[in-house]
């Protein structure tokens, strides 16, 4: 099966690249050649640390704009890096900066090591923070949001604030976040590092029910347990910034 | 084309694209933003509550200023001279030796039918004599004879502490009633009731019909050890030995609407009673003007430094609690650095962030405005009762007051609120 083939894949990338530093010459994440991710993929990026996972993740999850390169996610195609916001403008283009927005408001859930949340606000306003982005009606996030808290076993502590919750549970919530997210990509950097035993099967679970609804899952780990071929669809290996494809057996959500 | 892709969307730009989203999401997402305003301000309630302070102290000295300033501004005037600064005073010009005239009732009746009633408030015609003995049972003082027509009320500007007023009737008769001074009383009576007993002034009676209260102006305190009489009764009773004719007043009151008819009424009334008394032009004028306007533009002048002062200090508070508000932003911002890109991570655009801390800025500006006001208000009585510095609200200043907080507010988060908008998420969250 041809893996670009546009019915197939849901993300595509092709020669994403990012620098470091004011010279801007070398690279410092390269993502060769031209990729694509179909629904229901879980892909494990691995490497040393400092290796360039964290930064792919980023470009991937729209936090950063790749320097060279571009993503397209299902028919949204990012603007091209090299137009000038004056050119965007007066082409009635989406500017990149709006696209990245509008990307990560419609498409990506992230998951954090550290949780990724606001301490100020309660588990309930947590969970409910990329909905309210989102655009989805009241009702529904409600649903969603009371859903997911029930999965993760934390219900009853809807209107906790996070400083009243144990370092497990806030995991928890971080997790409840991604499931009510419903979203088309979901990033996860190094989601098991700091997590128990019971906490990191949940998280696999999670991140398996993501796969299966159909979303393209991205992990940055180093977690031995989440790249067995059983887990991962792909493993990509980082050395120094270039990525490289290294297809494992295909895992069960994508057969 | 590494150099192109740093650059920062314009502000227009994110707006443009705010705006270009449909009317129904465009609502939502505002109400988002607003819902999220108010929830990091009811997450962070003392922080939220010393900003409010802090821009409310600098509300509250700039309101209390104008409320003092335009509290003494009317109160100068009224306490130096009353209505006697917009009045026209005439009394005889000894200075002319024996063409000084003395003036008539008739003259008073000529003056007020020339100007006519849409230049006139009030009118007074005055025959104040030497001081004479008064007594009440064994209690004797000398006490100052006021003869007056008219209404006594514009320089008399006192309340009553007992009795009342003269009446019209008493104005225009000889009996013998009259008004005392709130020393005058005290001689006499010590302390008890004055009103309703009968005094013998000159060796006559004469029944005390009410008592003024101290008064606080120059004018007023005039008559603090006097006795106010109807003009015939002081002229026939009281003064006898007097040199007046019986028509003839020491003084005439016309108080005009406006201290700017001032001028041109100085100058017709002199036109007026030269002719009334035969006196040429080519003469020195038989009467003096009295003009109440020099001592008060020097309280004016006095007034104006009074506000200038207020004013600096209410600028340098004002200008002091904006740069406390716009620091303790700017650091409320720099901690919440990483909630901000967790927040863009999540999907909130530049101008979602920067409409949720404007939205934050206008609240706090908007309480701190309120609070500002209301210290201000709760402030007043004690500065008029412990500082004697009178205070006016007005409505409109209260009304602007509230606004300056809420655009200070507004103004100084501005920066911070940009700062937090251009965030880079992909940075913000790495620390």
């Amino acid at each position: 099966m041809d893996q670009n083939a546009p019915a197939d894949w849901m993300l595509r990338v092709e020669n994403l690249s990012h620098f470091y530093g004011r010279q801007r010459q070398t690279p410092s994440v390269v993502f060769k050649a031209e990729q694509a991710f179909r629904p229901g993929e879980i892909t494990v990026l691995v490497g040393e640390s400092g290796s360039g996972k964290s930064t792919l993740l980023k470009m991937l999850g729209g936090l950063d704009c790749p320097e060279h390169g571009r993503m397209q996610v299902m028919w949204d195609i990012s603007p091209d890096p090299s137009k000038s916001r004056h050119q965007a403008v007066q082409k009635d283009l989406p500017h990149r900066h709006d696209w990245l927005a509008h990307y990560r408001r419609h498409r990506v859930a992230y998951l954090f090591q550290d949780g990724g949340l606001i301490d100020d606000f309660s588990v309930l306003q947590n969970v409910l923070l990329p909905l309210r982005y989102a655009e989805i009606a009241r009702k529904e996030r409600d649903r969603r949001c009371r859903t997911a808290l029930e999965r993760v076993g934390l219900k009853s502590k809807i209107l906790k604030r996070l400083s009243q919750l144990s370092g497990g549970e806030r995991h928890r919530v971080a997790m409840a976040r991604t499931i009510a997210r419903q979203a088309a990509i979901v990033i996860c950097d190094e989601p098991t590092a700091a997590l128990d035993a019971e906490n990191a099967l949940l998280m696999r679970d999670i991140l398996r029910d993501e796969a299966g609804r159909g979303a393209c899952v991205f992990i940055a780990t180093h977690d031995q347990r989440l790249m067995t071929g059983d887990f991962a669809t792909r493993i990509i290996e980082i050395h120094h910034g270039i990525a490289a494809l290294n297809a494992t057996g295909l895992g069960p959500s994508a057969s | 084309m590494p150099g192109g892709n740093h650059s920062r969307p314009s502000l227009f730009h994110w707006f443009l694209a705010y705006i270009r989203e449909a009317p129904h999401k465009l609502r939502q997402r505002l109400g988002e933003n607003i819902i999220l305003a108010q929830l990091a301000i009811r997450s962070r309630p003392i922080r939220a509550a010393l900003m409010v302070l802090t821009l409310g102290a600098g509300v509250c000295v700039v309101s209390l200023s104008t409320a003092i300033i335009s509290g003494f501004s009317g109160e100068i005037e009224r306490l130096a001279f009353g209505a006697y600064a917009r009045s026209l005073v005439i009394t005889p010009n000894y200075l002319a030796g024996d063409r000084a005239r003395i003036s008539r009732l008739t003259d008073l009746d000529r003056l007020l039918e020339v100007f006519g009633e849409d230049q006139v408030e009030g009118y007074a015609a005055w025959r104040i004599g030497r001081q004479v003995p008064a007594a009440f049972q064994d209690q004797r003082a000398d006490l100052t004879v006021f003869g007056v027509r008219g209404d006594y009320r514009f320089e008399a500007d006192m309340d009553m502490a007992q009795g009342r007023h003269l009446t019209p009737e008493d104005m225009e008769s000889a009996r013998r009633v009259c008004l005392l001074g709130s020393d005058a009383a005290a001689s006499l009576f010590a302390g008890g009731r004055a009103a309703g007993q009968t005094i013998r002034v000159n060796g006559l009676s004469c029944y005390v019909q009410g008592v003024f209260e101290p008064g606080d102006t120059v004018i007023a305190s005039r008559f603090a050890d006097g006795v106010i009489a109807p003009f015939d009764t002081a002229a026939r009773y009281f003064m006898p030995s007097d040199h007046l004719a019986p028509n003839e007043a020491s003084r005439l009151t016309i108080v005009l609407r406006s201290r700017d008819m001032l001028y041109d009424a100085r100058h017709a009334a002199d036109r007026i009673l030269r002719r009334q008394h035969g006196v040429p032009q080519s003469q020195a004028s038989p009467f003096m003007f009295a003009d109440p306007n020099a001592p008060t533009a020097a309280m004016e002048q006095q007034r104006d430094l009074l506000t200038r002062l207020l004013a600096a200090i209410a600028g340098v508070a004002m200008l002091a609690s904006l740069m406390a508000f716009a620091g303790a932003s700017w650091t409320l911002t720099e901690m919440r650095r990483r909630n901000i890109a967790i927040q863009a991570i999540h999907g909130a655009s530049y101008m979602d962030i920067l409409i949720q801390f404007a939205t934050e800025n206008l609240i706090l500006g908007l309480l701190g405005g309120i609070s500002g006001i209301a210290a201000a208000m709760l402030l007043a009585p004690f500065s008029i009762d412990w500082l004697g510095w009178p205070a006016v609200f007005d409505p409109l200043v209260l009304g602007g007051s509230v606004l300056l907080g809420t655009l200070s507010g507004v103004l100084a988060g501005a920066i911070s609120a940009h700062r937090a908008a251009v965030t880079r998420p992909g940075i913000a969250i790495a620390g």
